[in-house]
């Protein structure tokens, strides 16, 4: 009996301690990219000649835009929006009522491809904008100006090579 | 003769059955620790297709499940943790750490002449369904972080009931368990319910050295309810919607005293939202 009671004891003690140290840990994370590989999305600083020509009135204008269409079993709404704003930049816009698949590491991508495939490849036109900071909802994100000229735009999961949503995109009169 | 043929036979079913339909006397406990590891270049879309990963996938876990008996027959607890989940995607990033854990409670309805048992598994979110890159504010090690988490974020539990029979010896040459579970995964923070089922049938040959042999088919899988729309937001076996059917088979081997280990594989033959790789399993475990 006593032993029966020792053993129990101790098995409880076991468990105890078990679902104690199991307490939430958050995960450690390793990085594999090559080296000298860093997110440089939206942070090019290449120094231009400038000559001051004088006060210039920008006007804002929308250049394209497109309805969102999920690719495969991932859904998508909304449209998408190329235009420049009232600073002159070249923005992407999401509308209002803009929503996507809530995919792991979702991504931005402007395209002259009809399909990404597994990867983005700047070499076949593609060029990354930024990851997506929600999946649903009214945002804007700044764009290269050429990218303003292409085609598509896409929602890529760039971890697993997934094409999630595109927007074929139609230049505005 | 027949009530003894059963009784025959239920002494030796192997560990690997207990807290699933035998539950334990008070005093009796069991621990199993175990390393599970597969590897993959393509996943199972949410519409049950699949398609290649650019890069591949690999993921280890180091597992341990222990048993107790708290009350004969009418109370058995289970515990049921990943210590160690890492989940790579090559040339990308990894996480790693801490998964998520079960505690169970088991009651032995019926003994005889076979096994029902009713019971309860506790899901605890120990793992971390966010994880971060060592510097979050880049923003494509951040997406590769939290692409790969190590827990689904969501506290659950599962009633579930269990069935099993041994049977076999005397005019059949060879001895079998069976056990067939249902259960009903009760799931939160947005994830849709599940059903988790199973069938799994033991085989042992009665001669000496090989009755410390158990071979173990089983089929299971679990059903979840969500749409495909709603399954899209994982890939790695955590997040909502996953569903799958799966074969496996395993040899479980009685070393000395309490001490055995076992090796097993599965394979999934329709799937979601999950990665598409065979996993392979060793284990050790110790029975007091």
């Amino acid at each position: 009996m006593r032993r029966t009671s020792c053993v129990n004891m101790r098995a409880y003690a076991i468990l105890i301690t078990c679902v104690a140290l199991t307490s939430a840990c958050e995960a450690g994370f390793t990085d594999f990219r090559p080296e000298g590989i860093v997110n440089q999305v939206g942070s090019s600083t290449i120094d231009a000649g400038f000559v001051d020509g004088g006060a210039v009135e920008v006007m804002a204008a929308t250049l394209a835009d497109g309805d969102w269409r999920g690719r495969g079993s991932y859904s998508a709404a909304g449209r998408v929006t190329i235009a420049i704003d009232e600073q002159g930049a070249t923005v992407l816009r999401l509308s209002d009522d803009f929503s996507v698949s809530g995919v792991p590491g979702p991504f931005l991508v402007m395209s002259s491809r009809e399909s990404i495939g597994r990867s983005i490849d700047p070499s076949m036109g593609d060029i990354e904008i930024a990851g997506l900071a929600e999946d649903r909802g009214a945002q804007t994100y700044p764009i290269p100006v050429e990218a303003a000229g292409l085609p598509y735009a896409w929602v890529f999961c760039k971890p697993f090579g997934v094409e999630i949503a595109r927007a074929e995109l139609m230049e505005v009169p | 003769m027949r009530a003894s043929l059963f009784a025959a036979a239920l002494v030796f079913v192997p560990s690997v059955a207990h807290a699933q339909a035998w539950t334990r006397d008070a005093g009796s406990a069991y621990v199993n620790l175990s390393l599970t590891r597969l590897s993959g270049d393509s996943l199972y879309n949410p519409d049950f297709t699949r398609s290649d990963l650019p890069t591949t996938f690999t993921q280890t876990l180091i597992n341990t499940y222990a048993e107790v008996g708290v009350v004969d027959r009418w109370l058995t607890v289970t515990l049921s943790s990943e210590l160690y989940r890492r989940n790579a995607l090559d040339q990308q990033g990894a996480t790693f750490g801490l998964g998520d854990t079960q505690v169970g409670f088991w009651s032995g309805v019926i003994t005889a002449p076979f096994r029902l048992t009713l019971g309860v598994n506790v899901g605890l979110p120990t793992g971390d369904d966010t994880p971060d890159a060592t510097d979050p504010t880049d923003v494509e090690a951040q997406s590769i972080a939290r692409s790969l988490p190590t827990g689904d974020g969501e506290f659950d539990f599962e009633p579930a009931v269990y069935l099993g029979h041994g049977f076999g010896g005397d005019s059949w040459p060879l001895r079998h368990f069976v056990v067939a579970k249902l259960g009903y995964h009760v799931r939160t923070r947005g994830f849709r319910d599940a059903v988790n089922y199973k069938l799994e049938l033991g085989t042992q040959v009665p001669v000496d050295f090989l009755d410390r042999f158990w071979l173990i088919t089983r089929f299971y899988g679990t059903e979840s309810f969500a749409s495909d729309i709603e399954a899209a937001n994982g890939a790695t076996g955590l997040g909502n919607g996953v569903t799958y059917t799966s074969l496996g088979v395993e040899l479980s081997g009685r070393i000395t005293g309490g001490l055995s280990a076992g090796i097993g594989v599965d394979t999934a033959f329709r799937a979601r939202s999950i990665i598409a790789a065979i996993p392979f399993r060793f284990s050790i475990a110790y029975e007091l």
